[in-house]
């Protein structure tokens, strides 16, 4: 679930293709979602996810609805599904790169 | 030709550049690819050193359902003014096994990536038609491009946003020179498997801070 709120440009363009008489009900439901964090620092729900990866993974979505997608999923704030694996050839263990990244993390927060 | 492989849901096989002048590219794909829960895949891999390179290749492609050709880097060489045919070459394997290999590798997507728009047609007039999407060296653009579309292809929802993974990013290569020094590592020349190493415990700690 995001956190941030609407980007400047992203409210422009979803502004836009609100008053776009060509752009579909899914487009402006999409630039409608947008904005709507504008407003208040309202969170990406699952639904509004759900349907712009839709948009987006759809061949009949307009360039306009892709973007707005895009960028309605651009907010996302979610952790990172990282996998750790070994890696053949690599000088350090997890052990040890943990110690160095958390020696670092830990020097940049000071 | 390699001999045991097996399907790896998360492997994405990475055909790019690995000079010096295109460094950060390269690891801004891998870098992305890692966030978004995948597993990069390139011939940097250490493998067996009795291993053909070609054969290492065909097993990574093997292996991998997705896969990434950024033809950004194809240029004359400054030593002999020829061009480096490695990455079309890499491309061509890939296509080819999606179009005579069977059902097994003909639905692997596949991103085409290059600097300016309609370049790769030009010296690569056999691909018109393939879709690929310019990035004009711009790391940022880079990670928006792989990002979106690893999210398109896999239809994984836990996908982070790309403003999110860029300055993930940002934050990692500023401390990277610093983490090589911790890690008693050459910076200059971080080697593959360390970068990677290195990339998924800076997320996995990222994951935690968040967290607490």
């Amino acid at each position: 679930m995001a956190t941030m709120k609407t980007m400047p440009n992203v409210a422009k363009k979803a502004s836009s293709a609100l008053k776009d008489g060509r752009a579909g009900a899914s487009t402006k439901s999409l630039a409608a979602s947008a904005l709507s964090q504008r407003v208040s620092p309202k969170t990406t729900s699952l639904s509004q996810v759900r349907s712009a990866a839709k948009t987006l993974a759809s061949p009949y979505s307009s360039k306009t609805s892709k973007r707005i997608a895009e960028n309605v999923l651009s907010q996302k704030n979610l952790p990172f599904p990282v996998k750790t694996y070994k890696i053949a050839g690599s000088s350090l263990t997890q052990k040890e790169s943990a110690i160095a990244v958390r020696k670092v993390a830990k020097k940049m927060t000071k | 030709m390699a001999t045991s492989t097996s399907l790896d849901q998360d492997s994405v096989f990475i055909n790019c550049s690995f000079s010096d002048d295109y460094k950060k590219n390269f690891h801004s794909i891998i870098f992305t690819v890692i966030s978004c829960g995948f597993r990069p895949r390139t011939a940097m891999e250490a493998g067996d050193a009795g291993d053909f390179r070609l054969d290492k290749i065909i097993k990574l492609i093997t292996e991998s359902p997705y896969s990434i050709h950024d033809l950004s880097a194809v240029k004359l060489d400054k030593k002999n003014k020829l061009p480096r045919f490695n990455m079309p070459f890499e491309l061509g394997l890939v296509i080819g096994c999606k179009k005579v290999a069977g059902r097994k590798f003909s639905s692997r997507p596949l991103l085409v990536m290059e600097r300016t728009a309609y370049t790769t047609q030009k010296c690569l007039s056999d691909i018109a038609g393939q879709d690929s999407l310019a990035h004009g060296g711009s790391v940022a653009r880079i990670i928006t491009i792989v990002r979106t579309w690893l999210l398109q292809q896999s239809g994984r929802l836990g996908i982070p946003g790309n403003v999110s993974i860029q300055k993930t990013f940002n934050s990692f290569y500023e401390a990277l020179p610093t983490l090589c020094e911790a890690a008693e590592l050459d910076g200059s020349d971080i080697s593959y498997p360390d970068f990677v190493v290195l990339a998924q415990q800076w997320l996995v700690e990222r994951n935690a801070e968040s967290a607490a």
